[in-house]
C-alpha cells in the first residue's frame, strides 16, 4: 500500500498532466495566414514541357456502332455520297386470336394496320417533300451481309410508301399498311420485315427513334370488327441470326448504309463519326520517367484538326476521348476499342468542331495518366495506354472530324503537353 | 491550496487564450527549445548550468540525489501578427526526459532524450502558380513534423563537496516528416500535387562540465560541447553535411540568502557551424544567451514545500529571417511542489517570450508542467 502522502502526489500529479496534455493535444498548428512570407523552403516548381512523338501507333477503325445497337438510325438520302435505311423486323405475329368469353380462332382479318415510328428531328434536313418507302426485304440471306437486304429494295417489293411535306413531318409517323399483305403474312406464318427508305425533293436526313431510345417502331391492326377485341400491338422481334443467338435482339431494328461516297480519311489522318462511324484507336506511348519520377499537373492531348470536305461540313458535331478499359490480352483492335471506360472519366473534356474546320484541338488527359501511373504497362491485368476518339453523336451523323496522324508532319502530329512537378527532395531550410 | 493550484493549473492549460505566433521562431531547422527542464525553464535558463533534469551540464546531475526520473510537456501558443492580422497557433512539445541514478558513492549515471531544434508547423494558404502558361488558383498545404533530437548519455562524478565534473557523449538524431499537397481550383483540368518526404538527422557531440563551490555560498557552473560532424538524409542518401554547433555556458550561483538560489548565466552557440547543412537561404548564426533567475522557498503545506521561481533571458535565435537575426526576450515564472517526502516533484512553469526580426514581431508562452520522480 502506498502512503497517503505519495497517493495525493500522484493524484495531483496525474492531474497536472492530464490537464498539460489537453492543452498539448488539442494543436492548432495551421500558420498559413503567414504563408508564404513566412514559409520558405517548401516551394516546388512545376515544369512544362511537350513529347512529341506521343503516340506509339495510331489508326482509324471502321463499323461502329456495331448492328442494331444505334441509339437511332440515321435515315438519309443524300444524292450520291450518303444513303442510309432502316430495317424493323416483326418475325412474330399471332395466327390465333381469342375473343372475350370465346375460345381461340385463326386471324382473317388485319383491318386498319399502321405501322407507327417516331423521329427524333434533331439536326434533320427536310426538303420540300419526302417520300417514305416501305419495303418487304424479308430474306433468307445471311444476316450479316447487307447487300442481300439491300437488294430487296426494289420496285417489285415496295409494301406502301407515303409522301408528306416538310410541314406535315412530325415526331411521328403512322404508316397505312395494305391489310392483304399483312394479312397474308400472318396465315402463312411468314416474317413481316419492313425495309424503309427516304426519297426526297432534294437531300434528307432524319433520325428515326429504335429500342435503344426506347421509342421503337411497332405494328398495330385488327384482327376483328368486334370492338370488344383489342386493337393488336406488334412489337419488333426478330427470330435470326439463329447462331449466336444473342445477336437476334439487335436485330429487331437496325440501320443499313446503301451508299457513303465519304473518302477515307488518307494515309496521314484519322477520322472519328460518319455513318457508319468511324474511330481512332490512338496507343500512347508515355516515357517512363513522366509517369514513375514526376507529379502530373496537367496533361493535355494537342491534335491538329485537317479539314474534311463533302458532307455536312459546316455541322458542328462533339468527338470524345475514351479511355480503354481493354487489357493487353484484347489484341484485336475493332473489340479493343469498344471496350472503353465511360465517358467523361479520366478524358474530362471533348472537341466541338465542324469538318471543315482545322487547327489545333486539345483533350485533358491528366486522370488518365495518373491512371496508367497506377497500373504498369507491362501487367497483362493493366488496361492498354491508349484511347479512341469517339463521335458523341455516333452513328447518328454522316459528318466527321479528322485529324493528323503520328505520320504526318512533325508540327502537326499529335502531341503531349504536359505540366508536371519532379520528384526532388524538398524540406532542406 | 492544492486544490487551488490543481486548478489554476487546469484553467491554464486547458482554456487560457495565450496568444503564440506562427514562424519567426521557425525558420531554418526549427525552434531551439533550450534543453531546458521544467525547472530551469521557470528560471528563463538560468538555473541550466546546474539543474540536474536540464542535459546542459552532465556536471550537475549529483545533483539528483538518489536518482532520477523526470519527464515534461510543454505546449507553446504564438501569436505572429503579419500584414495587420494575427495567426494563433498551438504547437506541443515534449522536450525532455531524464533517468538516472548514482553509481557507487560518488558515480552518477544520466540518460536524458531531448529536442535540440523542434521544426512543427503547419500552413494552409492560398497561392496562383503558372501552369502550362496559365494563371491557375490553388490551395497549398504543408504539414511538417518532428525535431532534431540529443540523446545524451553522461556520468558524472564527486571529487568533493566543492568539486563536481562530469563527460557526456551527445548523438543527434531524429527527423522532419513534411507533407506538401497543392490542390486546384479547377479540379478537373489540374490534378493535385502530393509529395511527403522525411528529412532525417544524424551527428554527434562531446560536453564536459564542472560544478564547483570555490567560496561559500557561491557556486559556478560551467559546460563545453564540442559539436561533431552532422548530415541530413533523404531516406538512405545523404542530403547535405555540416557541424553541429559548439556551446559554453557559464554561470554563478550564490545560496547566502536562506531558502534562496540566485543565478545568473551566460550562453555562447555557434550555430553558424549548421550553414552548410541547409541549403543556400538558410542564415545561421551563432547566438548568445543570458539570463537571470531565482529560486525562492515558498509557503509550506503541512508536509509539502513549495518553491517560486521567475527569471528573464535575451538570447539570440539560430536562423535569420530576411537576413535579420532573430532574437527573444523571455519573462518567466513557476514554482514546484515536493510531495511525498521528497519522492516527487510537481514543477510548473510559465515563459512569454516576446520575438522579434525582420520586421515580424511574434509572441509565444510556453507553458511547462513536469514531473520529476526520485525513487
Amino acid at each position: 500500500m502506498m502512503s497517503s502522502p505519495v497517493r495525493r502526489a500522484l493524484r495531483v500529479s496525474v492531474a497536472a498532466f492530464a490537464a498539460a496534455a489537453l492543452g498539448a493535444c488539442a494543436e492548432q498548428l495551421d500558420a498559413g495566414s503567414a504563408c508564404p512570407t513566412l514559409c520558405p523552403g517548401l516551394s516546388v516548381p512545376i515544369v512544362d514541357t511537350t513529347i512529341s512523338p506521343v503516340l506509339a501507333f495510331d489508326t482509324t477503325l471502321s463499323g461502329f456502332p456495331s448492328i442494331g445497337t444505334e441509339e437511332g438510325i440515321p435515315l438519309a438520302a443524300r444524292g450520291d455520297t450518303l444513303d442510309v435505311r432502316a430495317v424493323l423486323r416483326f418475325d412474330t405475329l399471332l395466327a390465333t386470336f381469342t375473343p372475350p368469353n370465346d375460345t381461340a380462332r385463326p386471324v382473317t382479318r388485319a383491318d386498319s394496320a399502321v405501322l407507327r415510328m417516331r423521329f427524333n428531328l434533331t439536326q434533320s434536313r427536310l426538303p420540300a417533300w419526302v417520300r417514305f418507302e416501305l419495303y418487304d426485304v424479308d430474306t433468307i440471306a445471311d444476316d450479316l451481309v447487307p447487300a442481300a437486304v439491300l437488294a430487296q429494295f426494289r420496285a417489285g417489293r415496295l409494301v406502301a410508301q407515303r409522301t408528306l411535306t416538310r410541314a406535315e413531318i412530325t415526331d411521328s409517323l403512322r404508316f397505312a399498311l395494305p391489310s392483304a399483305w399483312l394479312l397474308q403474312k400472318i396465315q402463312s406464318g411468314a416474317r413481316v420485315r419492313f425495309g424503309l427508305r427516304l426519297v426526297g425533293a432534294s437531300s434528307v436526313s432524319l433520325r428515326l427513334h429504335t429500342l435503344e431510345t426506347g421509342l421503337p417502331a411497332d405494328l398495330r391492326y385488327y384482327v376483328s370488327p368486334d370492338t370488344a377485341v383489342k386493337q393488336v400491338v406488334a412489337a419488333l422481334q426478330s427470330g435470326t441470326p439463329l447462331e449466336p443467338a444473342s445477336l437476334a435482339p439487335d436485330f429487331r431494328d437496325y440501320a443499313v448504309v446503301a451508299r457513303n461516297a465519304l473518302p477515307s480519311a488518307g494515309a496521314l489522318a484519322m477520322a472519328a463519326g460518319g455513318v457508319p462511324a468511324r474511330r481512332s484507336y490512338l496507343r500512347f506511348n508515355i516515357p517512363s520517367w513522366l509517369l514513375d519520377s514526376a507529379t502530373i499537373v496537367r496533361a493535355t492531348l494537342e491534335l491538329t484538326q485537317m479539314p474534311s470536305r463533302g458532307y455536312d461540313d459546316r455541322d458542328t458535331v462533339t468527338v470524345i476521348g475514351q479511355a480503354l478499359a481493354a487489357t493487353p490480352r484484347i489484341t484485336d483492335l475493332f473489340r479493343a476499342s469498344q471496350v472503353l471506360v465511360p465517358p467523361g472519366l479520366f478524358v474530362t473534356d471533348s472537341i466541338r468542331a465542324a469538318p471543315a474546320d482545322s487547327g489545333r484541338r486539345t483533350l485533358e488527359v491528366n486522370g488518365l495518366l495518373r491512371v496508367w501511373k497506377s497500373a504498369p504497362d507491362t501487367a497483362l491485368t493493366s488496361p492498354q495506354r491508349a484511347i479512341v476518339l469517339v463521335q458523341r453523336e455516333e452513328g447518328l451523323h454522316g459528318a466527321e472530324l479528322r485529324f493528323f496522324n503520328s505520320r504526318a508532319p512533325a508540327s502537326v502530329r499529335p502531341r503531349l503537353r504536359v505540366s508536371y512537378m519532379p520528384r526532388v527532395n524538398f524540406g532542406v531550410p | 491550496m492544492r486544490r487551488l493550484l490543481l486548478s489554476l493549473l487546469l484553467g491554464a492549460a486547458v482554456t487560457a487564450p495565450l496568444a503564440a505566433q506562427g514562424a519567426l521562431s521557425l525558420q531554418g531547422f526549427g525552434y531551439p527549445t533550450g534543453q531546458l527542464s521544467t525547472r530551469a525553464a521557470a528560471t528563463a535558463g538560468a538555473f541550466a548550468e546546474t539543474d540536474a533534469g536540464s542535459p546542459i551540464n552532465p556536471a550537475a546531475l549529483p545533483g539528483a540525489g538518489r536518482s532520477i526520473f523526470a519527464f515534461q510537456v510543454d505546449p507553446e501558443y504564438r501569436r505572429v501578427t503579419v500584414g495587420g492580422r494575427d495567426v494563433n497557433t498551438k504547437t506541443a512539445r515534449f522536450p525532455v526526459v531524464s533517468v538516472g541514478t548514482r553509481t557507487g558513492a560518488r558515480g552518477f549515471l544520466g540518460i536524458s532524450f531531448s529536442s535540440v531544434l523542434d521544426r512543427t508547423w503547419d500552413a494552409s494558404f492560398r497561392d496562383t502558380v503558372v501552369v502550362s502558361g496559365a494563371n491557375v488558383g490553388s490551395r497549398v498545404s504543408t504539414q511538417v513534423r518532428g525535431a532534431m533530437n540529443d540523446a545524451r548519455v553522461a556520468y558524472a562524478w564527486t571529487f568533493s563537496e566543492r568539486l563536481q565534473a562530469g563527460v557526456a557523449f551527445h548523438a543527434y538524431s531524429g527527423a522532419n516528416r513534411m507533407n506538401l499537397s497543392r490542390t486546384f481550383d479547377d479540379t478537373t483540368t489540374y490534378g493535385a500535387l502530393v509529395q511527403n518526404m522525411t528529412l532525417s538527422y544524424a551527428g554527434s557531440s562531446l560536453s564536459a562540465g564542472l560544478v564547483s563551490r570555490p567560496v561559500t555560498h557561491l557556486y559556478v557552473a560551467a559546460s563545453l560541447k564540442l559539436g561533431g560532424a552532422m548530415k541530413t538524409r533523404y531516406a538512405d542518401s545523404v542530403a547535405t553535411h555540416g557541424n553541429a554547433p559548439h556551446r559554453f555556458g557559464l554561470s554563478v550561483t550564490y545560496d547566502g540568502i536562506p531558502g534562496s538560489q540566485l543565478t545568473a548565466r551566460f550562453s555562447k552557440e555557434t550555430w553558424s557551424r549548421m550553414q552548410s547543412l541547409g541549403s543556400s537561404q538558410l542564415d545561421a548564426r551563432d547566438a548568445t544567451d543570458i539570463s537571470v533567475g531565482a529560486e525562492l522557498a515558498g509557503p509550506r503545506f503541512r508536509s509539502t514545500t513549495t518553491l517560486v521561481r521567475l527569471g528573464g533571458r535575451t538570447r539570440g535565435l539560430p536562423f535569420a529571417y530576411l537576413g535579420d537575426a532573430v532574437r527573444e526576450n523571455t519573462l518567466a515564472i513557476g514554482g514546484g511542489a515536493t510531495f511525498a517526502r521528497g519522492w516527487a516533484t510537481l514543477d510548473v512553469s510559465l515563459q512569454r517570450n516576446d520575438r522579434s526580426g525582420g520586421g515580424l514581431k511574434e509572441l509565444g508562452n510556453i507553458l511547462s508542467v513536469g514531473l520529476t520522480v526520485r525513487p
